[in-house]
């Protein structure tokens, strides 16, 4: 259910990252998707946009890795489905298996320009 | 004899042709064999796993005989194209045909076939034991009961996630890195900081215990709220207590566990008559309880899908299932659910103090409101009434009091409350506080009336077993159960005992409730299981204990105090109650993890005991 829910609201996004072989420009996540996306893969246990929880927040993220170039987005998204550890502490995140590739990218994507966006203030 | 058998013949061809479901069941026997010494095997777990859309349950398990033959009917099917054939037993890994596959040759006999299969003794059993087997070795006491009670109650400990996470903890390579010490003595403190950071999560997660749309449920709670201990299943201190345990204890990798380090504890009581069927219910679904109720007729699997606020119906001749919404303008989380004589169906509900009596017949509600006065209206689980348990009879009916009450916990509130059906009164009743635990940690939890309907019993997870008068109300006996232990479900058997399971320790507790007096306690075969419920069986004298993390259900037989063990067909089997069909004889449960992802199965339970 939340997984249908997830795909038709990705749909777009999906089909603009789908589409080899060049990275187009994928279709942002709109806040309201990147919420119900951190809401139903648990990924606000951990973070949230400014407040430091269990992990970093999608500020420092952002202030950490800014301009990011395909291969750091590779990175990141790696992170988000196979989990990681290292970087910000001692305390690894947890995989997700569910995550699709094109959703990893896509919530990366607006986690950058949000966790900038929010480093700002 | 010989003239019904001739009109068979005649007959079978004619029906089957009318009705193509009403054909002979396709049979698979066979014989489970080992390689090492082709000797037979037995006791072996035969699981067939039916092709998807076929009717019926979703995989059917029978075990092996002495001499390593079993036998297998799928009514719903023709032949076993499309099934696939694994076989389990402890010590051994399935060679040939591989697990998952079916290597079956048709008999002579229309519909029968046959197959042998193959294991071979193995050092590493990882892959096959339970999740207790995990922290067996690892010191017994205190600090390791209140970590089984507190890290068991929404998946098993350790569920495949937490073993994966484990690992990641110990793949963390940012400390020092050539001085071998200093390098240990840092993982140290990285380990405890790690699991004292899943404690955390765990405060958060507490939340998926609200359906998904909930006011207080996962969506809406904010990071500060999720973090107070007092609104969670345990204390600031036993989180504590839990993380440091892990840190200490869980195991460097779960990849190897030599063959010597776990066996069952106490002898399998399955026979070559057990058959387990498995239901499929929905991936998404997260129900709790399971109980059978026949309608017009049929049985019928019922079931509390907390997540959806539905109740659940399974055909279990076609698998089918209708899901039934709750009347209610909002979430409810449809908990516990119980048959009572007349054949209706009574549930609570952790969510907006519902309580509700199902017609299964019309499937029509009628609800009652559970919640006490005084409660903090916005103050998340603190401020929930969450309608829990109902006491029930020896049967596992509904029963009510001298008066006619219902007697309920709420386990937000660390009080009894009471409902009178015909009138809609209700009332509440404070049970004994616990030193150092918040009425939600304290976590009150099932109910029980004594025979004479005159004296309600209640445990409480985090602290004891009491017991208040129906009339007056006043707490008569407590009780007392050391910190860790973890009360939880209890049930009443022929003879006024009341039976605790004790879900910390690993025991269960029989309690004379004439007397008021604790009169035994008998150690489960495996410690660890994390009893979540017991049930009495009148017909057999036995008392049913179901576990979360031993992937299996205890037998226990009061005469001798010896106990039996049922393995489950499958990982993630992590059981809360079983209820006992008077009529058939048969178990009736569900796999009952509370975790969301998909990690863990989804399915309800008919169990023949094959006694
Ligand atoms: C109130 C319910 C609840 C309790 C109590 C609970 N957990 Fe969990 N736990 C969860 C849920 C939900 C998940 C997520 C499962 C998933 O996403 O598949 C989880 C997952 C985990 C994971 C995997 C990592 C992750 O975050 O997905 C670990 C490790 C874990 N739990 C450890 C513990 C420990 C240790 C305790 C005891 C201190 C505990 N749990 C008690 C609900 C609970």
């Amino acid at each position: 259910m939340t997984r249908r829910l997830l795909t038709t609201l990705l749909f777009p996004t999906l089909l603009a990252i789908a589409a080899p072989p060049a990275l187009s420009r994928p279709v942002a996540m709109t806040d309201a998707d990147a919420t119900r996306f951190f809401h139903a893969q648990g990924c606000k246990t951990c973070h949230a946009r400014d407040e430091l929880r269990i992990g970093p927040s999608y500020a420092m993220i952002a202030t950490r890795y800014p301009n990011a170039t395909p291969e750091t987005v590779e990175r990141l998204r790696l992170k988000v489905l196979y989990g990681g550890a290292g970087a910000w502490g001692t305390t690894p995140m947890i995989s997700h298996p569910d995550v699709s590739v094109a959703e990893a990218e896509a919530v990366l994507r607006w986690i950058l320009a949000a966790g900038a966006e929010a480093s700002k203030k | 004899m010989a003239l019904s058998y001739l009109r068979l013949i005649v007959l079978v061809p004619i029906i089957s042709a009318a009705y193509p479901s009403l054909t002979r069941a396709a049979e698979l026997s066979g014989r489970v064999v080992a390689i090492d010494d082709g000797d037979a095997v037995s006791q072996a777990m035969v699981s067939l796993t039916l092709p998807k859309g076929a009717a019926g349950p979703a995989a059917i398990t029978v075990f092996t005989a002495a001499d390593g033959a079993f036998r297998l009917s799928a009514p719903s099917l023709k032949n076993f194209s499309g099934a696939a054939l694994s076989v389990r037993k402890l010590g051994f890994r399935q060679v040939r045909p591989a697990a998952g596959t079916l290597d079956a040759k048709s008999a002579k006999t229309a519909g029968r076939f046959e197959t042998r299969v193959y294991l071979q003794a193995v050092a590493n059993i990882a892959d096959d034991v339970p999740p207790s087997a995990w922290l067996a070795d690892a010191p017994a006491g205190e600090a390791k009961n209140i970590t089984v009670l507190s890290c068991s109650q929404c998946h098993q400990l350790p569920f495949a996630r937490m073993r994966e996470y484990a690992e990641k903890i110990e793949a963390v390579s940012a400390g020092p890195q050539r001085d071998r010490k200093a390098r240990e003595e840092w993982r140290k403190v990285a380990r405890h900081s790690a699991w004292r950071d899943v404690v955390k999560d765990m405060r958060a997660k507490h939340y998926v215990f609200f359906p998904l749309e909930s006011a207080i449920g996962r969506a809406n709670v904010d990071w500060a709220t999720t973090q107070n201990a007092d609104y969670n299943l345990f204390n600031a201190r036993h989180g504590d207590i839990a993380a440091d345990y892990l840190a200490q204890h869980f195991p460097r990798t779960t990849a190897v566990l030599p063959r010597d380090d776990y066996d069952y504890g106490a002898p399998l009581g399955v026979t070559e008559r057990t058959v387990i069927r498995e239901f499929a219910l929905a991936p998404d679904s997260v129900v709790r309880e399971m109980v059978p109720l026949s309608l017009g007729g049929k049985p019928y699997l019922w079931g509390t899908d907390v997540r959806r606020n539905l109740v659940v119906r399974i055909d279990p001749a076609s698998g089918h299932t209708r899901w039934i919404p709750v009347d209610f303008k909002d979430t409810t989380g449809p908990h516990t659910i119980v048959p009572d004589d007349d054949g209706k169906l009574w549930v609570s509900m952790v969510d907006n103090a519902q309580f509700g009596r199902l017609d299964p017949a019309t499937e029509k509600w009628t609800l009652w409101t559970l919640r006490p006065p005084g409660l903090p209206d916005s103050e998340w689980i603190g401020g929930a009434a969450i309608v829990h348990d109902m006491a029930v009879d020896t049967r596992g009916h509904l029963e009510r009091d001298t008066a006619g009450r219902i007697w309920v916990t709420l386990s937000g509130t660390n009080k009894m409350g009471t409902l009178d059906p015909k009138t809609g009164d209700v009332t509440f009743h404070e049970a004994n506080p616990i030193e150092g635990m918040s009425p939600t940690n304290t976590l009150i939890y099932s109910t029980i009336l004594s025979r004479d309907r005159k004296h309600v019993w209640y445990s409480q997870l985090n602290g004891s077993v009491g017991s208040m008068n129906a009339e007056s109300k006043q707490v008569e006996k407590l009780i007392p159960f050391p910190e860790g232990t973890g009360p939880r479900r209890m049930w009443r058997d022929d003879a006024n005992n009341l039976w605790v399971a004790l879900n910390g320790t690993g025991q269960v507790a029989k309690i004379d409730m004439d007397k008021g007096e604790l009169v035994a306690t008998y150690d489960l075969p495996d410690r660890l299981a994390a009893p979540y419920a017991v049930t009495w069986d009148s017909a057999r004298k036995a008392l049913w204990v179901a576990t979360s993390n031993a992937e299996a259900l205890y037998r226990l037989d009061p005469e001798s105090g010896r106990f039996k063990v049922y393995p489950l067909p499958r990982h993630g089997a992590y059981l809360r109650m079983i209820a006992v069909d008077a009529k058939t004889g048969q178990l009736v449960g569900t796999y009952a993890n509370y975790v969301p992802t998909g990690a863990a199965p989804r399915m309800g339970l008919l169990i023949d005991v094959g006694d």
